[in-house]
């Protein structure tokens, strides 16, 4: 076993998550390389130390309160709520994500119409401006965001 | 009686029973919530208004999963929104503030194989683990409360937070190494 591989199981080590072989031979990596045996241990205590995070009681009239809130303040159901990881399932949310894409179609066309000048003007090539100009760096170009962070992003919401 | 059944009397208008509701779920809610958002002062309130979030949105419930998966669903995303939102009244977390002895002990410490559970919970060491979480991103800080601090296993992770198991255990891995990262260099790599 490598290192990239042993660093790769390490954290499904922690949460007991692995096969007893790759238990075997991660063990024997950590015997053979100090460095990675070391990142073991440092994040085992990690977690250890996230395990011992203070609890606090809830208060013994917090149901009570709720119910109080959702009765005085005449609460209607049906608000808009959001559900983590369905953003674009509703459809009001499906009609503004068409109308910000005609709009990026429409701001893209006309830039691209007129964007040569503005590039000659500043001296730069065609194919360094585009949307980047208009709209600056976006998320998926932004220095602290990588190929994975993004498709983790991606995947946060579809 | 049975979630989906409390749910459809509640829609039809019973709405009391929703206090059943709260009462089999408030302490499950209120602990992610307190976890996620460093243990703050204001974080019943929060979870009021996270419960009142749910009894709105309970006509959108269509029946077609666990009342529980659905209802960790707004937990995840509303405790997520709201502590962006309050992320400015937050007093700023800086490790790098800490003093060079501190620093040292804490590195000296999570090196060291044979720390005692007292250590552990050791109020400075918290304190700056708890620094270090804050840092991480929404979903790296989310999965790292729901596995490291309530201990919610890959999967239920993966269902609370409409993610493939596979995504969990990858958010997971990355977040212990960016968290490991913050805490022996500092916070100042990517």
């Amino acid at each position: 076993m490598n290192c990239n591989k042993a660093q790769e199981l390490i954290s499904q080590y922690i949460d007991n998550k692995l096969s007893a072989q790759s238990v075997s031979e991660l063990q024997k990596h950590f015997e053979e390389c100090s460095k990675c045996k070391q990142d073991y241990i440092m994040l085992k205590n990690i977690k250890a130390v996230l395990s011992k995070t203070p609890k606090k009681e809830l208060s013994s009239d917090f149901t009570a309160s709720v119910m109080n809130k959702i009765k005085n303040e005449n609460v209607k159901k049906d608000d808009n709520v959001v559900m983590f990881g369905s953003f674009f399932n509703s459809f009001k949310k499906k009609m503004v994500m068409a109308a910000g894409f005609l709009f990026i179609v429409a701001s893209s066309t006309f830039f691209f119409m007129h964007g040569p000048t503005i590039n000659q003007q500043n001296g730069d090539s065609y194919a360094s401006s585009g949307m980047e100009y208009y709209f600056g760096y976006n998320s998926y170009y932004d220095s602290d965001m990588d190929d994975d962070d993004y498709e983790e992003y991606i995947s946060m919401f579809c | 009686m049975e979630d989906k059944e409390l749910i459809e009397k509640i829609i039809q208008g019973q709405e009391d029973l929703f206090s059943i509701i709260i009462d089999r779920y408030k302490n499950k809610v209120f602990s992610i919530i307190y976890s996620f958002c460093g243990q703050t002062s204001d974080c019943e309130d929060i979870a009021q208004n996270v419960f009142i979030k749910i009894f709105k949105a309970l006509p959108k419930f269509k029946f077609e999963s666990e009342f529980s998966t659905w209802m960790y669903r707004i937990v995840i995303n509303e405790t997520i929104t709201i502590s962006k939102k309050k992320k400015h009244n937050i007093v700023p977390l800086d490790i790098n503030n800490s003093e060079d002895e501190e620093k040292s002990n804490l590195i000296d410490f999570l090196k060291s194989n044979d720390n005692t559970e007292k250590e552990l919970m050791q109020k400075e060491t918290q304190k700056m683990v708890q620094e270090a979480l804050a840092k991480l991103k929404d979903n790296y800080k989310m999965v790292l409360t729901l596995r490291d601090i309530e201990d919610y296993s890959y999967e239920e992770i993966a269902q609370m937070m409409n993610a493939s198991v596979e995504n969990v255990k990858i958010w997971i891995f990355r977040a212990r190494n960016r968290l490991k990262e913050i805490l022996t260099e500092g916070g100042n790599l990517k």
